[in-house]
């Protein structure tokens, strides 16, 4: 209790260890109980890399009630170089309005990088989320920059091998899978300590059973 | 009322130098070969309008020659005409290379007759074209003063005559068929033919010459057809050098651009279809068609679909000059400032992402999903138009991913193998019949676990016992 005044002397700046800094732009809900109440959600404004361990492990569903809120504003949720067909009636069953989804598939890894920079530059976008495997650390700070001050979720897949690469991304999310539980990581946060091993773990269950 | 002229006497070779002034002197000749049109660097070599090609050529080995394209000129004055009209709403094109603005009724709306000459000396320049102007209160006198006394400002009838009187007659003769000549007599200036009595001028040359100067000082009626828009957007452009990259026509397309929204603005339209044709020096043309989703007269946008779209094909080399053309236009209700202003601005850049994104890689690489009333997988879902809206069905439990092409498993005893045998959790789902397209399936589906935990979607197709992955659940 002693140090509250020392506290209050110092200036709003100085960063105060512990203490967490709220994300400025806000966050949307993840529609994960423990996710919502460790870190407020996903955050707005600022990227994330995520990479799965390994594919069908429920890596994109992290996202999927996040979207289905964010569908419900009239913008755009643009989905670029999906690796597989985002099957309709998956996300129409999950809350998702389709018809805000839009697909972009691009010929060249420049494209693609260009593709999700316009949807984040364009102001008509809730989320812009794309599947880039070799994605460069130069286009990481142009998606960044794009995205910086916008109430847009942003976030890119990466390939499960690299997680030992350190991209300059403000976010890096973890999904792995142990024992029938999907478990998240958050290696790195902006304004946050890591946090490991959030469990999502009947993420696979309410996923077969759809969402209350 | 109270007229302003724009004379362009440097048209033939203005519509011409598009860009940047060149650094060779350029001519431009009519059929007789006589140079009609110079451009600075000719000029500075001496070359004079009205000379021989062959004459020219004593002064300079180098010059470059084009022919007169009478056509491109009115083009270029209707292009100027289009561009006013946001500052009148009477205008009449007067040919070989004036426009007439009734600026009188405007001049309170734009504060100053000073302000709002100078709005139009700028709306001229971005055109890229250098006009000579004159006020005067008649249509007649206006052009006059232009052409020879250019700047001159007249607000009534009584200061005309100081200005217009010492003009050669020549300005007359230029419409008189009978065969001589005022000047030839001794009449020099418009001053000494208005002293002459009427009786004898018009014994002596008809009455052509009273009737130019009854007009000029405002004692005879002088109605001027007014430029009405045409019904769509129709404009082309010479480049100033043959272009074979995107860069080096991006100016001029620029330029043409913003030619088609001032036309849309006035008419308080958007374009949703238009044409864009390179000709090059063989006179072949490419054309490129665009399609928006939103109509748009925003010239910026517009430039940047066409960027983007030339960019990704290949353009013809040598290309000499750039045709725009708007195929369909679709009104655009002027924006009011709503409650909500953001709602619509939304709206119109969420259509100018898709035509962007579009342009740049390809109308079928950007498309939306919709759910069909199907019950085979492949086919209850849809590509679909973005935004098109959905239909509700009640849904089963399904895979996030869907494979394009259902990925045939080895098996070994009816277990299906996938990096190792595949536990089922679920199922069998069965989905079968499609009789009436003749794409008849007969599958059990399955939700299974591969040994590393991913969870798949499987079937097998119970007529060949063969196992598919057919979805991922990610």
């Amino acid at each position: 209790m002693e140090s509250a005044p020392l506290q209050s002397t110092l200036p709003a700046h100085i960063w105060r260890g512990k203490e967490h800094k709220l994300n400025p732009l806000g966050y949307v809900p993840s529609g994960f109980t423990n996710i919502d109440e460790r870190i407020h959600g996903w955050p707005l404004g600022t990227l994330m890399e995520i990479v799965p361990h390994q594919i069908g492990i429920g890596e994109f569903s992290i996202l999927i009630p996040a979207l289905a809120r964010l569908s419900q504003d009239s913008r755009w949720i643009l989905l670029v170089c999906p690796p597989h067909i985002p099957y309709a009636p998956f996300l129409s069953r999950m809350g998702v309005d389709t018809s805000k989804v839009i697909i972009t598939h691009a010929q060249n890894i420049n494209d693609a990088g260009w593709c999700m920079e316009q949807g984040l530059r364009s102001n008509s976008c809730s989320a812009v989320i794309g599947w880039i495997p070799q994605i460069t650390e130069k286009m990481i700070r142009r998606l960044q920059l794009a995205l910086e001050a916008k109430k847009v979720l942003g976030a890119f897949f990466t390939k499960p091998m690299t997680i030992y690469k350190n991209n300059p991304t403000p976010w890096r999310i973890i999904v792995r899978q142990a024992d029938n539980e999907t478990l998240i990581d958050i290696p790195k946060r902006r304004g946050g300590s890591p946090i490991s091993g959030i469990s999502i773990s009947n993420l696979l269950h309410q996923t077969c059973c759809g969402f209350a | 009322m109270l007229w302003l002229c724009l004379s362009f006497p440097n048209l033939p070779i203005d519509i011409f130098s598009i860009g940047e002034e060149t650094k060779e002197p350029v001519v431009i000749i009519e059929s007789t070969n006589t140079i009609i049109a110079s451009n600075n660097t000719s000029q500075h070599f001496g070359i004079k309008n009205g000379m021989t090609l062959s004459a020219a050529y004593v002064l300079s080995n180098f010059i470059q020659i084009k022919h007169r394209n009478k056509n491109q000129e009115i083009k270029k004055l209707e292009e100027v005409a289009i561009s006013l009209f946001k500052y009148s709403s009477q205008i009449s094109i007067r040919l070989p290379s004036s426009v007439l603005v009734e600026i009188g009724a405007s001049i309170k709306l734009f504060r100053s007759t000073q302000h709002l000459t100078n709005q139009i000396a700028k709306t001229i320049t971005d055109l890229g074209l250098h006009a000579h102007t004159a006020l005067s209160p008649t249509p007649l006198g206006a052009i006059w003063l232009s052409l020879y006394r250019t700047d001159t400002t007249a607000f009534t009838i009584n200061d005309l005559s100081q200005y217009i009187d010492p003009l050669p007659t020549s300005i007359i003769e230029s419409g008189n068929t009978s065969g001589m000549q005022l000047h030839d007599v001794g009449i020099k200036t418009i001053g000494q033919l208005a002293r002459i009595p009427r009786s004898a001028v018009t014994q002596r040359w008809g009455t052509y010459a009273l009737d130019q100067l009854d007009r000029a000082f405002g004692k005879k009626p002088d109605p001027q057809r007014p430029f009405s828009l045409p019904e769509h957007f129709n404009s082309e452009i010479s480049l100033n050098l043959p272009a074979s990259s995107v860069e080096e026509i991006l100016f001029g397309i620029h330029r043409i651009i913003q030619s088609m929204t001032a036309y849309l603005q006035v008419k308080q339209r958007g374009v949703t279809q238009f044409e864009l044709s390179l000709i090059n020096e063989k006179k072949l043309q490419h054309d490129f068609k665009f399609k928006l989703s939103v109509p748009s007269r925003n010239p910026k946008n517009l430039t940047h679909l066409v960027q983007e779209r030339l960019n990704r094909e290949s353009i013809p080399s040598r290309i000499e000059s750039v045709h725009l053309r708007s195929v369909q236009e679709i009104a655009i209700t002027p924006s009011s400032h709503s409650l909500l202003p953001h709602e619509e601005q939304n709206e119109l850049s969420r259509g100018h992402l898709i035509d962007q994104l579009q342009a740049r890689l390809g109308e079928k690489s950007v498309y939306g999903i919709t759910v069909c009333a199907d019950h085979r997988p492949e086919k209850s879902w849809g590509e679909t138009i973005p935004g098109n809206h959905q239909q509700h069905i009640k849904l089963n439990h399904r895979p996030s991913w869907l494979l394009r092409i259902p990925k045939a498993l080895t098996s070994a005893s009816d277990i299906p193998h996938l990096r190792g045998p595949l536990t089922i959790i679920d199922g069998p789902e069965r989905i079968e019949t499609g009789w009436w397209d003749d794409q008849d399936i007969k599958r059990d589906y399955f939700i299974a676990l591969t040994q590393d935990h991913s969870q798949v979607w499987i079937y097998k197709d119970t007529t060949s016992n063969h196992w598919f992955l057919h979805g991922i659940f990610a």
